[in-house]
């Protein structure tokens, strides 16, 4: 009899020691998964190269609120150890905001570009898991494209986000290099780790000519070594070279090309096309 | 005697009981490591997701090569006993034979000691290649015919090893797309068997496009009424007739604990988590005539009470992904997320699918009473 009872004791505590959790984990997954699947947010992730603050993108973002329906702009700065200074706010129902992600320590170099990929993973967790997004765009510029790359090849969970569309603006692929064949130590590792860079993701590559070999600070060949990482690997990868007035290497984000650019292929068009009188 | 009998008691199937028998704790030790891992160490194990456990990386992997390492060694000792038990002369060159074609055979031979034959799957091959093998060895004429044989095997195995990798690279069942209602047969003929199933232990159904938009839609939909796809494996096979894995294998557990009032700790545990191949070993169903009707009927008769308590829209359909360890009885429970009447679909399919295996179990264990008297 007692024998009895203690089996049935230790079924029930068996019972009820797996049940609840599992019951209470199913709820919450499930309404994640509901949450998830009704946002339909894709942010776009701007990150601003070495030297330049979390304004870097303020007179892109201001021409493009002017010329199209305008979205939110949130920006945040990532201190060294990893704490997040967000200032704006996104507004509710708008599917896509900007958030600039810009680093305190902004410093230039392979080892600081590495810790900075480090600190973006930090900022967007934070924002995928606070708005719930699951598809997503970025626009880096200068080494900000570096740090998305990186991000993308050593950080980004694949099954969870996708990445649509990235435009880097004047990205050294190949540092200060300006010679294809000497390798960087940074291009040689992201060439070795490009498997891991989404299938599906387009690539727009801005390069900027001054004088035909440069932008006035990034070697043409340095931003054309990015082939190397992306061909093969990504669905599209796009190369454009930009000359004339505001090619220079800081004013690549001002661009009225590059502008035109991302309305044209990162910006969901929620605009009729207008019918011809 | 009839023909089932007559097969029953044939020197081989009777090799593999008995080397099945002896090496009992070994298979137990290679069913539970794989339990445990597949459940609670790996990322998408059961227990793992609903407790929130996280290890250290390396662990699944040094256990999911553990599985493999004693899956594989079972296989090799499973090989070595029956040549032992079925030959005559050359014991040791048989023995040594056997083992070395197995080894080569399931080895990767374009790679640098890499096995990825060697696994369950691999227990199959050693009770094909054993019988062959000692006949071989009985039959030398001399010493110097025996070496031969062995030399022989040795470089057969290598063929073999490498025309399964051409084999394995150009040939998988996916060509074969069965409609819904062919499938759960067609696996339990495989597994019956003792060939690799169509749908492997612990397939994720939640994968099929069937699923994704049954997800989809009731995901964007509050109720689950309005579901596009509700008979499919998803809904049907895998909550409710694939308990404890192949052929309701937890069913089969339940049954034996019933009859011997003595629950099987071991297979009741990798039974739990819908790993049924303990179970198909130690019981033994695989081969068995006797237990090839409840194998068949327990599943289709669970599918059946699912398929009709969808239809009366007694419950709604299982849409949502669980983990494939999920323990059985809880698996419509928590693919409905939280659904009671499913609950109860899923208990009462358990109960008829005990029900039918009952009779058979009990006439097991008579018999296997009978032969230890005679025994004795």
């Amino acid at each position: 009899m007692r024998k009895w009872f203690v089996k049935l004791l230790v079924f029930c505590v068996l019972l009820v020691g797996i049940g609840f959790p599992a019951y209470q984990w199913m709820h919450t997954s499930v309404e994640n998964a509901r949450v998830v699947h009704r946002s339909r947010m894709r942010p776009i992730f701007l990150v601003p190269g070495s030297s330049a603050s979390q304004n870097r993108f303020n007179a892109l973002v201001s021409a493009l609120n002017r010329q199209t329906t305008g979205h939110s702009y949130v920006k945040i700065t990532v201190t060294e150890s990893g704490r997040l200074k967000q200032s704006g706010r996104i507004a509710p129902r708008d599917r896509q905001p900007y958030i600039v992600v810009a680093f305190a320590n902004n410093k230039d170099g392979y080892p600081n570009i590495q810790r900075q990929a480090r600190w973006f993973n930090i900022a967007f967790t934070a924002m995928a898991k606070k708005y719930h997004f699951d598809r997503f765009s970025a626009i880096g510029h200068s080494n900000g494209g570096l740090v998305l790359t990186l991000f993308l090849e050593r950080y980004m969970d694949q099954s969870k986000y996708t990445m649509q569309r990235m435009i880097t603006l004047g990205s050294p692929y190949n540092l200060e290099e300006s010679k294809p064949a000497n390798r960087t130590q940074m291009l040689t590792d992201m060439i070795r780790q490009k498997k891991r860079l989404p299938v599906d993701l387009t690539v727009y590559s801005v390069a900027g000519s001054e004088n035909y070999t440069s932008d006035g600070i990034v070697p043409l060949a340095s931003v054309d070594a990015g082939k190397y990482i992306f061909q093969n690997q990504v669905k599209h990868y796009t190369m454009i070279t930009l000359s004339g007035s505001n090619a220079e290497h800081s004013d690549l984000p001002q661009n009225q090309e590059t502008i035109d650019l991302i309305k044209q292929d990162l910006l969901i068009k929620n605009q009729r096309p207008q019918l011809r009188p | 005697m009839s023909w089932a009998t007559k097969l029953e008691s044939t020197r081989v199937l009777r090799s593999l009981r008995e080397a099945l028998k002896t090496l009992r704790p070994v298979l137990v030790i290679a069913a539970v490591t794989q339990a445990v891992n597949l459940s609670v160490v790996v990322k998408d194990g059961f227990f793992a997701q609903i407790y929130h456990l996280r290890w250290p990386r390396f662990l699944p992997v040094l256990l999911s090569n553990l599985t493999t390492v004693l899956w594989g060694s079972l296989a090799l000792m499973v090989a070595g006993l029956m040549v032992a038990e079925l030959g005559h002369r050359y014991l040791a060159l048989t023995v040594i034979g056997v083992l070395s074609f197995m080894a080569l055979a399931t080895a990767d031979p374009t790679r640098t000691l890499s096995w990825p034959h060697l696994g369950p799957s691999a227990l199959l091959l050693a009770v094909v290649v054993a019988p062959p093998v000692a006949w071989l060895f009985d039959h030398a004429k001399n010493d110097h015919w025996a070496a031969t044989w062995l030399i022989g095997l040795v470089l057969f195995g290598l063929v073999i090893g490498a025309g399964g990798r051409l084999l394995a690279n150009h040939l998988s069942w996916s060509w074969l797309t069965l409609p819904d209602l062919l499938v759960l047969p067609a696996n339990l003929a495989l597994t019956w068997l003792g060939l690799p199933p169509l749908l492997a232990p612990l397939t994720n159904f939640a994968m099929s496009p069937e699923a994704a938009a049954n997800l989809n839609a009731a995901l964007a939909h509050p109720s689950l009424s309005t579901i596009p796809y509700r008979f499919t494996t998803g809904t049907i096979f895998a909550p409710f007739a694939n308990m404890g894995g192949t052929g309701s294998m937890l069913a089969l557990v339940l049954a034996l604990a019933l009859v011997n009032r003595r629950v099987a700790v071991p297979e009741l545990v990798t039974a739990t988590v819908n790993l049924p191949l303990l179970t198909l070993l130690s019981t033994p169903v695989i081969l068995d005539l006797r237990m090839l009707i409840p194998f068949f009927l327990a599943p289709l008769a669970s599918s059946g009470i699912a398929a009709l308590a969808l239809w009366l829209h007694l419950m709604p359909p299982v849409v949502y992904p669980v983990p494939p360890s999920t323990p059985a009885p809880l698996f419509a429970f928590l693919g409905t997320n939280g659904n009671w009447s499913a609950l109860v679909v899923s208990l009462l399919c358990l109960a008829a699918s005990v029900a039918i295996y009952y009779p058979f179990v009990q006439g097991l264990t008579q018999e296997a009473k009978a032969d230890a008297k005679m025994v004795r």
